[in-house]
């Protein structure tokens, strides 16, 4: 038998998962529960600036350390596509409970609401950010970092104009009488839960494609990352169709 | 067999031994899914101290008809809440797909690491998160007490206490869940060794696969019904609410689309590992291998329409009772086949009562209990008579709870070498098995009969049966039987404290098995597992004794 080599052990550390973990995981749900539980505004603000610099230090870290450097082996689309997946079921719970309520109502919407108009035309523009996400990928596959950089910032910009545009619509929902509280209604509770689900889906996505913009700009691309963020994207804008069409035209 | 010689040159620690940090910043900011594993390990085991105390005190408290410890029920309702919480949530899931799944699979596929050693960290740290937040409970004001299972109307009620709180240690626990099942799902699949195909996986590697689709499939549905918990009590949201259109059944609903299934996520995994551990102690194959790797996977479509079998008594139209009787009664075939294989693989094979398979033994009794006392509760005419029952109560001990903590307890008795490099007592770790099982059989056991008197669960006293001699006498006994588990899991704790700062030093095999995480020797200390990637041969199985070719592992860099 050959001489037996021993091995000094290594061990890889980095901190950002931990950042991400304690700050989604801990900050923010108590962020939540001081504000709501125990209407402690002054210490769930800052707690929730805790738990967001965390995830911003931690997600932009974790990025730089690894898009366009470490090699995934092209895993990343195969994972977001079972995450998509979950996502899925995840809707499917909402909409479920939705359909529970609206089977159970004599008619819909309920007697004595005021429906609120269907968002199409924002919905069309939600749709148009695939196109851009597209060509930001193309950029990518390129070799151009930067390209990608820029049509997916233009792509950010396009979802915090329909986000913004869904804060408003349910600003005017709410003064047609659509409200929560003592005097929420069936249509009102899945109107805002609904469309509430999608608002956070376009919240997580735009902080998915955020993470690998500075890596970019720096001229570093990983198209494992690209395709997972632009499956996301185009994720995210078909639940806006489904939105549209079970909220407001069924 | 050995395997030594394939392995010449190729740089590895003398007895396989993978090694641990050695520094705190190396423990803390890993990215190697062994250490993860035996963090995930830490997490469980605090968990099961925490939920063990809670369950000692309650069954303290019903040692005698009145107040015995304390004159409070809402501390009791805390203890209740505390145990079913943190026992499933942060000790048997984590244990099995947190600390399994990331110490052993990787290794057992030949693959160096998780597919994602980020994610896979991150994963850690939010169950940790969740297991804070979960021991928050224990010293916040406005505790959350409405069980684990959050039924509304009450839990939306102050009443309740903090059911924000609740609501995110789920879906904290839920995401870690999930971000640990892809990355598991995509580890199995792409990351395993060449030439390993499907059918030369363990059966603990398939189990915890199975458990992986099962958790990305119905977990984010159970992380819904809470968030809408949280959002019809804070943010005035009606989705269980009648008064303005909702419905509280909705939730049962959708809480036991997953609930249920995650009795196979922890089932699963648990009988994987069984499996594992009777093959190597009865140096046999797996009986009907590929019966019971067609089983795991038929929990997926099976155990995905029974959840309505837990609302039987919920005021349900006939023919949905009639159908889910069936499909509950269906579950019965996946799960007699590898109870039979598991019998195949034990019939006359060399059986060494080792301390891991004293505990596997132990808990295949407690399952095979379990699993026969589940069948009539399947049938809606029985189910109408012990819902809610302390029947159901000692069922779901036996099947699930005790069965899969003492397969959990196995499982750190089986690979304790490799993780400390030091052996167990053998003595000790088989009469803490022993006592475990002696204990929680005269803790449940009695209570089967009590629930048959009419004895309903959770209740914090029962001076309305204090007239009745058998739930008397059954509460008596199972408080007696509670010193003895406490003993015996607190000398089981001794034993693996006393493992891994002076137990003897483990060999490269102790337990001469064929599977890759012992027989493969070259290990190597530190991340990365093995020195080059590695190569099986086309024969080879984890089964394999006596019939494996010498070259089972070839190394592509030799």
């Amino acid at each position: 038998m050959s001489e037996i080599k021993h091995y000094t052990a290594h061990w890889h550390t980095c901190p950002y998962p931990l950042m991400v973990g304690f700050g989604a995981g801990l900050f923010l749900p108590w962020a939540f529960m001081l504000q709501f539980n125990y209407e402690q505004g002054l210490a769930a603000i800052v707690t929730l600036v805790v738990g967001l610099l965390l995830l911003v230090v931690g997600g932009l870290g974790w990025a730089g350390q690894t898009i366009g450097i470490v090699n995934d082996e092209g895993w990343a689309p195969s994972a977001m596509l079972m995450f998509i997946g979950t996502e899925v079921m995840t809707i499917g719970g909402v909409m479920a409970s939705y359909w529970v309520l609206r089977a159970q109502a004599p008619i819909w919407p309920p007697e004595g609401v005021t429906p609120v108009d269907a968002p199409l035309m924002m919905t069309i523009f939600l749709l148009a950010s695939s196109l851009v996400i597209g060509f930001a990928r193309k950029q990518g596959l390129a070799g151009n970092a930067k390209g990608f950089a820029n049509f997916t910032i233009v792509t950010l910009v396009m979802w915090v104009v329909f986000g913004y545009s869904m804060i408003t619509d349910w600003g005017h929902a709410a003064s047609l009488g659509n409200v929560l509280g003592d005097d929420a209604t069936a249509y009102a509770t899945t109107l805002y839960g609904f469309t509430g689900i999608h608002f956070a889906h376009i919240i997580f996505g735009a902080m998915i494609m955020m993470t690998g913009i500075p890596s970019a700009l720096k001229g570093r691309y990983s198209d494992s990352f690209g395709r997972a963020m632009t499956m996301y994207v185009h994720f995210v804008n078909i639940l806006g169709i489904w939105v549209l069409l079970q909220v407001y035209y069924w | 067999m050995s395997h030594d010689s394939d392995f010449d040159g190729m740089g590895h620690d003398p007895n396989g031994i993978p090694g641990q940090p050695k520094t705190l910043k190396e423990w803390i900011f890993t990215l190697d899914h062994k250490v993860i594993g035996i963090w995930y390990l830490w997490g469980a085991i605090a968990s099961f101290i925490v939920a063990g105390l809670a369950a000692t005190a309650m069954r303290l408290e019903l040692g005698s008809v009145g107040p015995t410890i304390t004159e409070d029920p809402n501390l009791y309702n805390l203890w209740l809440t505390m145990h079913g919480a943190v026992m499933i949530l942060g000790f048997q899931i984590p244990a099995l797909l947190g600390f399994l799944a990331n110490w052993a699979v990787p290794i057992m596929v030949g693959g160096k690491d998780m597919a994602f050693p980020r994610v896979n960290a991150m994963s850690v740290w939010l169950l940790w998160s969740g297991i804070i937040l979960a021991l928050c409970n224990l010293v916040i004001p406005d505790p959350w007490n409405g069980m684990w299972t959050g039924y509304p109307p009450y839990s939306v009620t102050d009443m309740a206490g903090n059911t924000a709180l609740y609501s995110w240690i789920v879906i904290i626990l839920g995401m870690s869940s999930v971000f640990g099942a892809f990355n598991l799902a995509c580890t199995v699949v792409f990351m395993r060794a060449k030439g390993m195909g499907w059918y030369q996986m363990n059966m603990l590697t398939m189990s915890v696969f199975t458990a992986n689709i099962i958790q990305l499939i119905f977990v984010p549905v159970l992380a819904a019904s809470v968030l809408l918990l949280s959002l019809d009590k804070y943010l005035g949201f009606g989705f269980y609410n009648p008064e303005v259109g909702g419905d509280a059944l909705l939730y049962q609903n959708l809480f036991w689309f997953y609930s249920h299934p995650a009795v196979y996520v922890i089932l699963l995994p648990f009988m994987g590992l069984m499996f594992d551990v009777f093959a190597t102690f009865s140096r046999n194959q797996i009986f009907q291998y590929k019966v019971a790797f067609w089983s795991f996977l038929a929990f997926i479509p099976a155990g995905a329409d029974v959840w309505v079998h837990h609302a039987y008594v919920a005021g349900l139209p006939n023919w949905l009772r009639l159908l889910m009787t069936f499909t509950t009664l269906l579950i019965s075939l996946p799960f007699g086949l590898l109870m039979m294989s598991m019998i195949g693989t034990l019939w006359k094979g060399s059986v060494k009562y080792t301390s891991p398979m004293v505990w596997a033994m132990c808990a295949f009794f407690m399952l095979l209990i379990g699993g026969l006392t589940g069948i009539p509760n399947a049938l809606t005419a029985i189910d109408y008579g012990i819902s809610d029952s302390y029947v159901i109560m000692s069922h779901f001990h036996y099947v699930m709870a005790v069965s899969g903590g003492m397969a959990i307890f196995a499982s750190v008795f089986y690979y304790m070498p490799k993780m400390s490099g030091r052996m167990c007592n053998e003595f000790m770790g088989k009469l803490s098995g022993v006592g475990f099982f002696i204990g929680m059989n005269i803790v449940m056991g009695p209570l089967y009969f009590a629930g048959i008197e009419g004895m309903p669960r959770r209740y914090y006293d029962y001076q309305m049966f204090a007239d009745n001699a058998t739930i008397v006498g059954a509460q008596h006994w199972a408080t007696i039987g509670i010193y003895v588990t406490f003993a015996s899991a607190l000398l089981m704790m001794i034993t693996w404290i006393h493992a891994v700062f002076a137990g003897e030093k483990a060999t490269q095999n102790p337990w001469q098995s064929e599977s890759l995480e012992f027989a493969a020797t070259a290990v190597i200390p530190g991340q990365g597992n093995f020195p080059v990637p590695l190569s099986i041969h086309p024969d080879w199985s984890p089964y394999g004794y006596g019939t494996n070719p010498v070259d089972s592992f070839t190394y592509k860099g030799k």
